[in-house]
C-alpha cells in the first residue's frame, strides 16, 4: 500500500504538497523575479532539494511496490510505473543540474554539478540494476520458492537501495543542504522573497525529513507485513513458518514471535503425542481384553475338561476302592457265616484281608502321592545321585514283589559312570513301577529284562518284558490314571494304574521323559531317560 | 427239586471265589464264567435260573450282555453287579432287562436275600421285550 493510502493503482508521490513534479514552471517564475546571486542560489538549491526528495519518495515507492509482491501477489505494473516515477524524477533532476551548469563560470563548482550529473547517472544505472534483479521475484512467488525470493528481496532490493540509491540521495541532499546555508550566510539583505525562500525552505526540510520518514516506514511495514503474514500462517496451522527479519526492535518482535510459534509448536505436538499415546493405551486395552477373553474361553473349556477328568476320577476311584473292599468283606463275612469252616478257610480269608489291605493301602498312598504332586507339595531332593546305586537297589526291591511263577529278571548294567542330579527315593520308585508292571503281568516262563544305560548325556532305564505288549492306543493312553490294558484287567493283581502316572511326574521333576515302545504281541518297552549331572556330559 | 442254578460272570478271581464258596454253602449249584463273550452260550436253553452279572468286564458291557440276553427272548433272571453306584447306572441296567442290581461292596446276606427273593418269583411268565 502506499504510504497515504492512495489507491493502489496512484500510489505517487503520497501527500503531495500542491507543487506537483513540474519543476519547469516554478524555474521560469524564479528567472523574472530573483536577481539577486544570493536568492538564486538558494532558490536552486530549494529546486534541487526538492527534486532529491521526489527522487527518494520514487524510490521508496518502487521498493514497496516490489515489497508488495510477496503480500498481494505478482502484479507488476504498479512496479513499472514507479520505476517510470523514479526515472521522471532524476531526469528532472537532471535538468536541473544541467541548469545549473549552463549557469555557473567557478570551474570548480562546475566541477562539483558534474559530479552531480554522475552521481544522478549512478542512480539511474542502480535501478536498472535493481529493476533487472527484481525480475525473478515474481516468477519465483507464483511456482511457490518464497524463500527463494526473500533472499533475492533482501539481497538484491532491499539492501541496494539502502546502501547505494539511499548513500546516493543522502550525499545529494548534504550538497544541496549546503549550498543553502552558504547562501544564506552570503545574503547581506533579507528581502521579502528571501523571507519567503525561507519559508519554503523550512516546508522542504520538512518534506526532507518526511521522505526520510517513508524510508524508515519501509524498513517498518515490510517486516509488520511479515509478521502478519507469520500470524496469518500459524492461524492457517503452519507452525512450521519462521519470520525471519534482523533488525533490532523488530528482529525481537520477530524472535519472540517464532518463540511463541514454536510453543504452540511443542504444545500441540504434546497433544498429538498424547492423542497418539492415548490411541495406542486402548488399542493395547482392546487387544489385551480380546486376548483375556479367549484365555477366558480356553480356561473356561479347561475347566470343563477337568470338571469332566475330576467327575471319571471319582468314579475311577470309587470303582478301585470298592472291587478290593468287596472281596475283603464279601470273603470274611461268607468264612464267617459258615459254621464249617476249617482252620485252612480261616487262614486263606486272613491271607486275603491283609493283601487286600496293602493293596488299598498303597492306592491311598499313590492317590495321596498324586494329590500331592498336583498341589506342589511333594519335595524332589536336589542331590548327586548315583544311578548305578539306585539300580541296584530297585533290583533288590524287585525280589520281593509279587510275581508270577517261572519269570526270570535279567539285569544289565553299563560300567559307564551315570550321576545324575535328583531324588534318589524318588528315582527307585519311578524304575520300580515299569518293573513291578512287566514282572506282574508278563506271562509264565518268560523273562523281563532290566537295563540301566548311558549314552549320549543321557541316563537310559529300560524295562522290557514278553508279555501281551500295548496297542498303540493303548501305549499313548498308559500314563492316564486308572487305565489298564485290556489284558491287564485281572484284579486279583494290585496296581490301579495309578503307577505310570506316578512315574511320568516323577521323571518330569527331573528333566527325563518316559516313554513306552511296543508291538502288541511282543512285549512292551517302557524307557526312562534322565540327562547325566553337568559334571560329567 | 434240585438246588437252583447261578452262574457267576465275574472277571476278578477273589469276587468270584467268595461268591461262589458262599452261595455253594448256601446249597445252590453255582458255575463261574469270567468272560463275558461265553456268557450267552452257556445261559442258552435255561441252563441256569440266575446269572449274577458283573457289570464292568474286560471283553463287555454287562448292561449289553443283558440287552442281547433278552433280545434273544431269553427270560433267565439277571442280577447285576457293579462298582459304581450312579443312580443313572442303576437305570441303565434295569432297562437293560436287568431284574436286580447291587452296588459293590454288599452285604453277603442282601445278595442271598435278593437272590432268593428273585427266585421266588414261580415260574416267570415269557418276557417279551423289554427293549427301550
Amino acid at each position: 500500500m502506499s504510504a497515504c493510502g492512495t489507491a493502489p493503482t496512484n500510489p505517487r508521490q503520497p501527500c503531495d504538497d500542491g507543487h506537483g513534479r513540474d519543476g519547469h514552471r516554478n524555474r521560469n517564475r524564479r528567472d523574472s523575479t530573483v536577481g539577486d546571486a544570493n536568492q538564486r542560489e538558494l532558490r536552486s538549491s530549494y529546486e534541487q532539494i526538492r527534486a532529491i526528495n521526489f527522487i527518494a519518495a520514487w524510490a521508496n515507492d518502487y521498493s514497496e511496490q516490489v515489497a508488495e509482491l510477496f503480500i498481494l501477489g505478482t502484479d507488476e505494473t504498479e512496479i513499472d510505473e514507479a520505476r517510470e516515477g523514479l526515472l521522471a524524477a532524476l531526469a528532472v533532476k537532471a535538468d536541473l543540474v544541467a541548469e545549473e551548469i549552463a549557469y555557473l563560470t567557478d570551474e570548480e563548482e562546475i566541477a562539483g554539478e558534474q559530479d552531480e550529473l554522475r552521481r544522478i547517472e549512478a542512480m539511474r544505472r542502480t535501478l536498472d540494476e535493481l529493476d533487472l534483479a527484481r525480475r525473478p521475484i515474481g516468477p519465483l512467488l507464483e511456482e511457490g520458492r518464497r524463500e527463494e525470493a526473500e533472499a533475492i528481496y533482501r539481497r538484491d532490493i532491499e539492501h541496494q537501495l539502502d546502501a547505494v540509491l539511499g548513500a546516493l540521495i543522502d550525499t545529494a541532499t548534504e550538497i544541496e543542504q549546503d549550498e543553502v546555508m552558504e547562501a544564506i550566510a552570503g545574503s547581506m539583505v533579507l528581502s521579502d522573497q528571501m523571507r519567503g525562500l525561507a519559508i519554503a525552505l523550512v516546508a522542504t526540510a520538512a518534506l526532507l525529513v518526511f521522505g526520510n520518514a517513508l524510508m524508515v516506514q519501509r524498513a517498518i511495514s515490510r517486516p509488520v507485513a511479515m509478521l502478519a503474514e507469520g500470524a496469518e500462517a500459524v492461524a492457517r496451522g503452519d507452525l512450521s513458518h519462521v519470520v525471519r527479519l534482523e533488525r533490532d526492535e523488530l528482529g525481537m518482535l520477530a524472535a519472540r514471535f517464532n518463540l511463541m510459534t514454536s510453543q504452540i509448536r511443542e504444545q500441540r505436538d504434546r497433544l498429538l503425542q498424547a492423542k497418539s499415546n492415548l490411541e495406542q493405551q486402548v488399542a493395547e486395552r482392546t487387544r489385551e481384553l480380546r486376548a483375556r477373553g479367549a484365555e477366558l474361553e480356553a480356561a473356561v473349556t479347561r475347566l470343563r475338561e477337568l470338571d469332566a477328568n475330576r467327575a471319571q476320577f471319582f468314579a475311577d476311584i470309587s470303582h478301585e476302592l470298592r472291587t478290593p473292599l468287596t472281596v475283603l468283606r464279601g470273603n470274611a463275612e461268607v468264612t464267617l457265616r459258615s459254621s464249617d469252616s476249617t482252620p485252612e478257610r480261616m487262614r486263606q480269608t486272613l491271607a486275603q484281608v491283609v493283601r487286600k489291605a496293602d493293596q488299598m493301602g498303597r492306592l491311598v498312598e499313590d492317590l495321596l502321592f498324586l494329590s500331592r504332586s498336583e498341589a506342589g507339595t511333594i519335595v524332589v531332593e536336589r542331590k548327586h545321585v548315583d544311578l548305578h546305586e539306585v539300580f541296584a537297589e530297585v533290583l533288590l526291591d524287585s525280589q520281593s514283589l509279587p510275581r508270577k511263577a517261572g519269570i526270570t529278571i535279567s539285569p544289565q548294567q553299563t560300567s559307564d559312570p551315570a550321576m545324575i542330579e535328583g531324588d534318589a527315593g524318588r528315582l527307585r520308585q519311578a524304575f520300580l513301577i515299569p518293573l513291578d508292571n512287566a514282572i506282574r503281568l508278563a506271562p509264565e516262563g518268560t523273562t523281563v529284562r532290566v537295563e540301566l544305560g548311558v549314552a549320549d548325556g543321557r541316563a537310559s532305564v529300560t524295562v522290557r518284558d514278553e508279555g501281551p505288549g500295548f496297542t498303540p492306543e493303548e501305549a499313548e493312553r498308559a500314563f492316564v490314571r486308572f487305565f489298564r490294558g485290556a489284558t491287564s484287567r485281572g484284579r486279583s493283581g494290585r496296581g490301579a494304574g495309578l503307577g505310570l502316572s506316578i512315574a511320568r511326574w516323577i521323571v518330569d521333576q527331573h528333566g527325563g521323559t518316559i516313554t513306552i515302545g511296543s508291538t502288541p504281541g511282543r512285549g512292551a518297552t517302557v524307557r526312562i531317560d534322565l540327562p547325566l549331572a553337568e559334571a560329567q556330559t | 427239586m434240585s438246588a437252583p442254578s447261578i452262574l457267576i460272570v465275574e472277571d476278578d478271581a477273589e469276587i468270584a471265589e467268595f461268591l461262589s464258596f458262599g452261595l455253594s454253602a448256601e446249597g445252590y449249584a453255582v458255575q463261574v464264567e469270567p468272560h463275558g463273550a461265553q456268557m450267552l452260550e452257556r445261559v442258552s436253553g435255561g441252563a441256569f435260573r440266575l446269572v449274577i452279572l458283573d457289570r464292568m468286564l474286560p471283553d463287555a458291557e454287562g448292561v449289553d450282555l443283558c440287552r442281547r440276553l433278552r433280545a434273544a427272548g431269553d427270560g433267565t433272571l439277571v442280577l447285576m453287579l457293579t462298582a459304581r453306584d450312579a443312580l443313572e447306572e442303576k437305570l441303565d441296567g434295569l432297562r437293560a432287562g436287568a431284574d436286580d442290581y447291587l452296588t459293590k461292596p454288599f452285604a453277603f446276606e442282601e445278595l442271598l436275600a435278593r437272590i432268593e427273593a428273585l427266585l421266588r418269583r414261580v415260574s416267570p411268565p415269557p418276557r417279551e421285550l423289554v427293549i427301550r
